[in-house]
């Protein structure tokens, strides 16, 4: 997993101009915020929450002195402040669904799920099939995490696999099912090595789920693999 | 030793996991964890972050922790920013966790007797390396100090 390559002159220059939306400004947004604003990505970064107390034990980008300030502020002042030009980075205090693509979706070349729930992850890879824009949905709960890069037209979606979001009971999230915030950085971590490889045309990793549910699991996450379905509601033929 | 309410409202998404709980969060607040910078460094100062924010109470710094922060510090790894340059690794970190977390104690005390080390060898040349790398220790170690069987 761990890559002793120096990140070379030539993937810098051929991320410079690539615009990454993330779509989350918290646990798994801010690690993915820093590694690809170090790549010299453009960023559109969306949130429409603000920092609290409870954030602080995961989200790692933000202090004690954040708490009530919107996430997306926050976040841009610290990567500033880690030396990102403040030309490279757009912030949106909104909730993104699709009636507002407008306003976060315009020149990108990739769009992030670093969301905390399913109605989200669903909406992004809906946009992102329908754009035919490729999109990398995470996630992570208590020991858990998941990482899918989409391929629009070349490879299933996240509606292949999961079909729909789960009912609202068996829904949990940070805010109930708890979190360890190491699970982030790793589930960042990834996310960002397939980030670099979607915006370089190595599709490599794009299509096959990475999940891990325990220690061991990280190391070596499960790689489940599965086929485009003909019935999917968002990239079937009936579609 | 009970938690405050600001350290229930902290740690509230901790508290609920099952394998932690109050008692778990209790072992993490007074757990003493040595951290060895000398190989590693940017996946060992991303560990470092994760088990402060975590609440781990105390993190003993060794190896290069007079070494000034450099501009490729803080492009290969999470906890710094331009203005700590040139200030040392672990002024820069007490800074940071000062501000986000005053829970934590970041000391050179080597006297102290540390439950639990970090070692990693593994050298990582990225941020997305980095966090993986220190993920996977940071995650290891928090795991064993809220799993351990005695009291806290
Ligand atoms: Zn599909």
């Amino acid at each position: 997993m761990v890559n002793n390559l120096i990140p070379s002159i030539a993937i810098v220059l051929s991320l410079t101009n690539k615009r990454v939306v993330i779509v989350g400004a918290g646990g798994l947004g801010g690690p993915i915020s820093y590694g690809l604003a170090a790549c010299a990505c453009h960023l559109t970064l969306c949130d429409n929450d603000t920092v609290a107390l409870s954030n602080l034990h995961r989200q790692i980008q933000f202090q004690l002195s954040d708490i009530g300030t919107l996430k997306t502020t926050a976040l841009c002042n610290t990567l500033i402040q880690r030396g990102i030009n403040a030309d490279k980075l757009i912030h949106h205090a909104i909730r993104c669904t699709a009636d507002n693509t407008d306003l976060w979706l315009d020149g990108a070349d990739l769009i992030i799920d670093a969301s905390d729930n399913f109605e989200t992850k669903f909406m992004v890879n809906d946009l992102s099939v329908a754009a035919q824009i490729p999109c990398l949905i995470t996630s992570s709960l208590r020991y858990c995490g998941q990482i899918l890069a989409v391929i629009p037209g070349k490879t299933g979606c996240y509606r292949c696999l999961f079909e729909a979001p789960p009912h609202n009971e068996f829904i949990d999230n940070c805010n109930t099912g708890g979190i360890v915030g190491a699970v982030l950085a790793i589930v960042a971590g990834i996310a960002v090595q397939q980030a670099q490889q979607l915006l370089t045309n190595d599709y490599t990793d794009a299509g096959t789920l990475f999940h891990f549910d325990n220690l061991e699991e990280t190391i070596t996450p499960r790689k489940i693999q599965f086929e485009q379905r003909h019935d999917c509601l968002a990239c079937g033929d009936r579609s | 030793m009970t938690l405050s309410p600001t350290q229930i409202e902290r740690y509230s998404r901790h508290i609920i996991l099952p394998n932690v709980g109050g008692v778990g969060q209790q072992r993490l607040l007074n757990a003493i964890v040595h951290c060895d910078l000398s190989t590693s460094k940017s996946a060992t100062l991303v560990a470092i972050v994760y088990l402060a924010s975590a609440g781990v109470g105390t993190l003993i710094l060794s190896g290069d922790v007079h070494h000034p922060v450099t501009h490729h510090d803080i492009e290969t790894s999470i906890c710094f920013e331009l203005n700590d340059i040139g200030t040392s690794y672990i002024t820069a970190l007490t800074t940071k966790m000062t501000a986000s977390n005053p829970d934590v104690t970041i000391t050179s005390n080597e006297s102290l007797h540390p439950h639990h080390r970090l070692i990693i060898t593994d050298e990582t040349h990225t941020i997305q390396d980095a966090l993986i790398l220190g993920g996977q220790h940071a995650l290891s170690v928090i795991t064993s100090i809220v799993t351990v069987t005695q009291q806290p």
